[in-house]
């Protein structure tokens, strides 16, 4: 016991903490990705992956398949992401910085409306997928299995999106554009068509985050507000531009927001933003980001 | 020349015609001037609503009621022999937007009569503005205060005062569903209005309260909340939450299994809530309404109100609709009584004690503090067996007059001001 | 070596010198406002255009952007509300406790925060906006009253015309956006307002210069605040009461679209701004609760095609039109000579 709390309930806190932290982690990469590459804070973050979670919906009814569902929205919405970097976003580079961000913001504002307008303004619901309903034991712990599929789930794509960057060629051309745009493009590569497929892979990426909350609550077209604060909160905590810091940072945030609301449950909210208050004043470029992009 | 001659023709035959025709209007003139004189200004009714945000749904069915209202009045001949217009605005659910619509209803439209708000905050604040302005205010929806005590005369209370609610559904919860109770609460105003009920009624019958989890508004992730209460293993669970933050609660618990092992009891729920819920929200799931439209089974002007409804949008009212029905009509009915659309402060004492049964059995206005007397609702889920609108099944039926406190009480807020809440 | 003297010459003419013609002109408009539009409307977007003023030397002029700036506003907001309604002090102190109110807390952030680069201000800025709304919705709720706002606070009265009827309100506000207008041309003209021009066209050669580049978007910061908590304090006046989404990042996020839209950079376009936003918003919120829909794409169509805003585009075209006319007297000069 601690704190007159038995281990077991402050171990399923933490349990519970991993799995919203792994839906941050999953936020907060894309954003990190999207920013590292084209140096645009995405406003609209949180509405693609509120689009993410209706892509399920439909696909869900449609196609009674979870699995399709959560493919359809990384794809679907992932491509929507590039055109839209390709329409609305590429014309405003070598202009104004803060227009990119300016121009999500609008985003962020218009597209919530124009799901009202096509799904109405009650929630749509999707169910829990059966084969993931339900709880395994370990030792005294109950734990739901939906929750352990989002943490080994991320825990995969984490990996996946790592070896990726890492190892194939594409993946290079990415992580040196994120470098030296410039460079890259004086070696031959299109990088205007990497950052059209980095734009893409940082929204599909939103789109799974949202996919994969949309069982625990049902689709809302405002439940994209959060979902960006959030993001901006880890990725600010993580570092700017690093996934290494997207991942400690999620996990991080999503950890003490669990345990702030077993603690003092209103603040929970508040805890978040102090976070990324401290860090802002003590190691401005986050845990693992690097100076001079701050 | 033959042109010129055709011209003068035309003309000639121009002014023949007209003259002709002015004959023929002539006396008729006059009667039609003084028709014109004679038709009374209509009325002038401003509503507001949220109709963007996340209340939309709700703002939605306040404004067809008030529609169905307002048509009803003027089928049967207006209010005072005059016709009732009616404007409607968006208020985002927005402090600053809904005192602009209070403003342009007043100075632009020059209403006679404002009503409306999903807000308890927005009402409490309409409310100042319509006593600072004298103009009568109905309030749709209503927050922990009571309006007409705290405020001057010039507003009325349509919407149960969240405490009502609470000792309602507590009231039954304890004595059917069991003793021991944890309780998840909005961590807002009206969320801890609830919870002061539910605190007081359960030292009031003896009942156990073993603990309560404040959320923040909007929360999406309740399960870290749910370990605490697992561990503290009550008979069921008290949710003092609305919307999307109740939608995710349930859905959450029902991940963990909660719903198999304790009931759950949401001090007010929404059928959009039910509907979004699907399964999940089955027969271990008991929800408190102003209204349900199964009521259409126990009273004859239920269902009269709800055939009504039913038939011009297709779907059956919501409870926040109507309370605005309810709310719309006695406005009328007081203005009625009072006999003068200029005299407001005679409308809103005609308001007083003004006795009527519009949508469930007979109800009043109480004279004190201007608020609607009326009875709750508590619901059981269906579950599977939920189909279209035929979501949940009513329970039990709490008259107003057994959850409402005294008029001395309600001003002093009493007894609740002494409830102590849990940190 | 003439055309190009000529050139920026133009330029300088038509940037951010206001030329006082604008000004009177402006103020002479304004007279008349609420008798063509609802003076409800007309007095927000006074307050508005106020709350931009500041707003816009900060983006427009300093090029520095705020996601945070409704704290500013809030506070003002709150504190003269509070100081009505608990202090009984008059309005115009109150007005001037709230102004107080918002420097201060410039100062403070500023002092942590300013240096930082550009989009991390921005984000710093969005942060410390929510955390004081989160903070005025519950550990503070005793002072703030939580989500019911701010109420009970009691009607004014100047020299013996009562400020809840609109028309007395409106020429109040009026006269202080005037004084505002006025001062804020002022400090254009003053050798800050020409450090500001030469910021912004070009930060490191001016830091080169030896400005300290720190210290002036320091002052920007809270010389901006002084209009925020004005616009906020004035807002108390005008709608009597202070509701708590006066501190949510939305009203930042509409000072930003309103800033944006009229123009950042140039004197009038925050005033323009803010009246075509809140004239779209009212009317269109009329006919469709999907008024974001359309407030959204058209901020994001003049994103595309006109990121000077309105007044900005206007600028550029007369600026291209003088030069094209310039351009053809010298070669008709060249010509002849």
């Amino acid at each position: 016991m601690l704190f007159d709390v038995p281990w077991n309930v402050i171990a399923l806190q933490l349990f519970f903490g991993l799995a919203l932290g792994s839906i941050y982690v999953l936020l907060a990469s894309g954003l990190s990705i999207i920013y590292g590459l084209l140096d645009v804070v995405n406003f609209a973050h949180g509405t693609f992956a509120m689009l993410g979670a209706y892509a399920v919906f439909v696909s869900v009814s449609l196609s009674d398949s979870f699995l399709i569902g959560i493919l359809s929205a990384i794809i679907i919405i992932g491509l929507i992401g590039g055109l839209v970097e390709f329409v609305l976003l590429k014309p405003l580079y070598g202009k104004d910085p803060l227009l990119p961000l300016l121009l999500t913001f609008g985003l962020s504002v218009a597209i919530p409306d124009l799901i009202k307008i096509i799904f109405g303004l009650i929630g749509k619901p999707v169910n829990y997928p059966s084969s993931l309903s339900g709880a395994t034991l370990l030792g005294s712990l109950i734990l739901p299995n939906y929750r352990l599929f989002i943490i080994l789930f991320t825990l995969v794509i984490m990996t996946s999106l790592w070896l990726f960057l890492k190892k194939s060629d594409l993946g290079m051309i990415i992580r040196a554009s994120t470098r030296d745009s410039l460079m890259v493009q004086v070696l031959g590569v299109n990088v205007s068509r990497i950052w059209t497929t980095g734009f893409a892979i940082g929204i599909g990426l939103a789109a799974l985050a949202g996919a994969i909350s949309v069982p625990m609550m049902a689709a809302t077209p405002d439940m994209g507000v959060d979902m960006t604060m959030v993001a901006f909160v880890v990725t600010v905590v993580g570092g700017l531009g690093s996934l290494g810091g997207a991942i400690v940072g999620g996990l991080f945030i999503g950890l003490v927001v669990a345990i702030t609301s077993f603690i003092a449950g209103e603040y929970a909210t508040v805890s978040m933003y102090f976070c990324m208050a401290v860090i802002l004043l003590v190691r401005p470029r986050g845990l693992f980001g690097e100076i001079g992009r701050e | 020349m033959k042109k010129r001659l055709e011209k003068t023709m035309s003309r000639r035959t121009f002014l023949k015609g007209a003259a002709a025709g002015m004959a023929l209007l002539g006396p008729g003139v006059p009667f039609i001037t003084r028709r014109a004189f004679a038709q009374a200004p209509p009325i002038k009714y401003g509503t507001m609503h949220p109709l963007t945000g996340v209340y939309s749904v709700l703002g939605a069915d306040q404004v067809r009621a008030t529609e169905m209202a307002v048509e009803e009045w003027n089928a049967k001949g207006g209010l005072l022999g005059r016709k009732i217009a009616w404007v409607h605005r968006d208020d985002q659910l927005n402090g600053a937007v809904a005192l602009r619509r209070a403003k342009e209803f007043l100075e632009e439209e020059k209403c006679d009569f404002i009503g409306g708000t999903l807000s308890g905050a927005l009402s409490l604040a309409i409310s100042e503005f319509a006593c600072k302005n004298q103009i009568p205010f109905v309030a749709y929806c209503q927050s922990d205060m009571v309006l007409g005590a705290d405020q001057c005369k010039y507003s009325a209370g349509f919407m149960v005062i969240p405490y009502m609610a609470a000792l309602a559904v507590s009231k039954y919860a304890f004595e059917n569903l069991g003793k021991k109770w944890y309780s998840l609460t909005a961590d807002y105003r009206w969320g801890q209005s609830l919870l002061e009920g539910w605190i007081w009624q359960s030292e009031q019958m003896g009942a156990n309260f073993l603990g309560n989890a404040y959320a923040p508004l909007g929360a999406t992730d309740f399960s870290t909340y749910f370990a605490k209460i697992m561990a503290a293993n009550p008979d069921f669970i008290v949710m003092n939450n609305l919307g999307a933050d109740q939608t995710a609660a349930i859905k959450q618990a029902s991940e963990l299994g909660l719903t198999k092992k304790m009931k759950i009891v949401c001090t007010k729920t929404a059928m959009h809530t039910i509907k979004e819920l699907g399964a999940a929200y089955d027969d271990n799931i008991f929800g408190g309404k102003t209204f349900f439209w199964k009521l259409r089974d126990k009273y004859p002007t239920s269902k009269k109100f709800m055939d009504n409804y039913m038939k011009r949008y297709g779907q059956p009212i919501e409870q926040d609709g109507e309370s605005g029905y309810v709310a719309t009509n006695v406005l009328f009915m007081a203005v009625e009584k009072a006999g003068t659309v200029a005299d407001k402060a005679k409308i809103m004492t005609a308001m007083e004690g003004l006795k009527y049964e519009l949508t469930k059995g007979p109800e009043y206005v109480r004279a004190c503090d201007h608020q609607r007397v009326q009875s709750y609702l508590i619901v059981k889920g269906k579950g599977r067996r939920a189909k279209d609108w035929d979501l949940a099944d009513i329970v039990a039926e709490v008259p107003g007059e057994n959850i409402i406190m005294s008029c001395e009480n309600n001003a002093k807020k009493l007894p609740f001001i002494n409830v102590k809440l849990p940190k | 070596m003439e055309k190009k003297q000529i050139q920026s010459d133009i330029l300088q003419d038509v940037e951010s010198k206001p030329k006082a013609t604008i000004v009177w002109g402006t103020i002479f408009v304004l007279l008349f406002l609420p008798h063509i539009m609802s003076a409800p409307l007309a007095a927000e977007i006074l307050i508005w255009g106020i709350f931009g003023l500041g707003f816009n030397l900060l983006l427009g002029y300093t090029g520095v952007l705020s996601f945070g700036h409704a704290a500013y506003f809030g506070l003002g907001a709150y504190s003269c509300g509070l100081a009505l309604r608990y202090w009984h002090v008059n309005i115009w102190i109150s007005l001037l406790i709230g102004v107080a109110a918002s420097m201060l807390l410039a100062c403070f952030i500023g002092a942590l925060a300013i240096r930082k680069r550009g989009v991390y201000f921005a984000m710093i800025s969005l942060a410390f906006g929510q955390m004081l709304y989160f903070l005025a919705l519950s550990p503070l709720k005793q002072i703030t009253r939580g989500e019911d706002g701010l109420t009970h606070i009691p009607i004014i009265y100047l020299f013996s015309f009562s400020l809840n009827k609109p028309l007395p309100l409106y020429y109040f506000v009026f006269i202080i956006m005037s004084a505002m207008l006025y001062l804020t041309w002022r400090l254009l003209q003053s050798p800050f307002g020409k450090l500001l021009q030469a910021f912004r066209e070009n930060e490191e050669r001016a830091k080169a210069c030896g400005f300290n580049t720190t210290l002036v978007k320091f002052f920007s910061l809270v010389i901006s605040a002084f209009y925020a908590g004005l616009a906020g304090a004035l807002n108390t006046v005008y709608l009597g009461y202070v509701p708590l989404i006066t501190l949510f990042w939305l009203t930042s996020g509409m000072m930003v679209m309103m800033t944006i839209l009229g123009g950042k950079g140039t004197f009038l376009g925050p005033l323009v701004g803010a009246g075509v936003f809140l004239f779209l918003q009212n009317t269109i919120s009329r006919y469709t609760p999907r008024w974001e829909l359309f407030v959204g794409a058209i901020f994001v169509f003049i994103i595309l095609l006109f990121p000077g805003g309105i007044t900005g585009t206007i600028r550029d075209r007369y600026a291209a039109r003088k030069m094209s006319r310039l351009k053809r007297e010298a070669e008709l000069l060249r010509r002849v000579s």
